[in-house]
């Protein structure tokens, strides 16, 4: 059984619900709906231009101010959780050669790149640095629970 | 920004308020402005796997928009009643019903008014315009005011509807001196 509306406020209000359905598509119609309203299309694209230019750079959502938040993100958590391994120079490398046997991705890092050219030439405490931030690397690619 | 625009001036016929007035001070720009502020800012933080921004803009305006047509309401809630203009016709007939239940409905008077003189002078003026006289009647018999539905009901295609309606929107506003 339809809904029929019951007064004359509701009929209108139902029409305008139609006419809220679908506004102004074409430039055309939107600048008549705007001029209609007092306002001029030009200077108004000129200014909301200015106001959006300005909100996106200052926004969390753009790519440089994302970019910059998540390496001190990644920054501080490295920081927190990564303790360099106390162990022997043998089984450092042996360690660095699994993880970069298990994710080759990694070894195109600069970092790695420098270090795995001759780890003969590395300190004790680089390859350990390096190794701390491998299996930081490797815990973010598993992602919290683990998986990749 | 034209969407807030839109929508006051609707909000204009149904109401029989200017829009300047519906907005309170607020110029449309300052409302556009203002969501796109709070979504750029993460205030009200837009996740694009629910969506495009686009219709999100318009839903965060939507909620101020309301907020503002509420207190609009509020604000011009007291005033008397008066009897509309009826007719001979099956569809005065039936808009005589519609006035009669306005009488023990929650509707306020002054709204009831201003749609009965609003409705008459549609249904007048398109008096020449079957097609657009058409979907008041299908809104009228029931029908969901949906472009989808009244193609159906109407069986023409959904752009015929929409051209309808547009006429119709620009007629009310012209009624409706706004």
């Amino acid at each position: 059984m339809k809904d029929t509306p019951k007064t004359e406020a509701a009929l209108l209000g139902r029409l305008v619900d139609l006419f809220d359905e679908e506004g102004p598509t074409t430039t055309d119609e939107i600048d008549a709906e705007l001029r209609a309203a007092g306002i001029d299309p030009v200077e108004l694209r000129a200014s909301t231009d200015v106001v959006v230019e300005a909100a996106a750079k200052a926004s969390p959502y753009h790519w440089r101010n994302r970019a910059t938040q998540e390496r001190a993100a990644a920054e501080r958590e490295f920081s927190q959780s990564s303790v360099p391994m106390k162990a022997p120079r043998n089984e450092i490398v042996a360690e660095i050669r699994k993880i970069l046997g298990r994710l080759p991705a990694l070894g195109s890092a600069p970092l790695v790149q420098v270090h795995c050219r001759n780890f003969e030439k590395s300190t004790d405490e680089d390859l350990a640095s390096l190794l701390a931030e491998l299996r930081f690397l490797e815990a973010r690619q598993r992602g919290p629970d683990g998986s990749r | 920004m034209v969407h807030v625009v839109y929508r006051a001036r609707n909000h204009g016929i149904r109401s029989g308020h200017p829009y300047s007035e519906l907005i309170r001070g607020n110029a449309p720009q300052d409302i556009a402005q203002e969501v796109i502020k709070r979504v750029f800012s993460g205030a009200r933080p837009w996740d694009p796997e629910r969506g495009e921004l686009l219709p999100y803009l318009k839903l965060q305006a939507d909620g101020i928009l309301d907020a503002l047509f509420d207190s609009a309401a509020a604000r011009h809630e007291s005033h008397s009643p008066g009897a509309p203009n009826g007719g001979d016709d099956d569809e005065h007939t039936r808009r005589n019903d519609m006035i009669a239940n306005a009488s023990t409905l929650a509707s306020p008077p002054e709204e009831q008014i201003h749609a009965s003189r609003v409705l008459g002078r549609l249904f007048e003026a398109t008096g020449s315009d079957p097609g657009a006289q058409a979907i008041l009647v299908a809104l009228m018999d029931g029908c969901e005011p949906k472009t989808r539905f009244l193609a159906e009901e109407l069986q023409v295609s959904r752009e015929e509807i929409t051209n309808r309606h547009k006429r119709l929107r620009r007629r009310a506003l012209a009624e409706d001196g706004k």
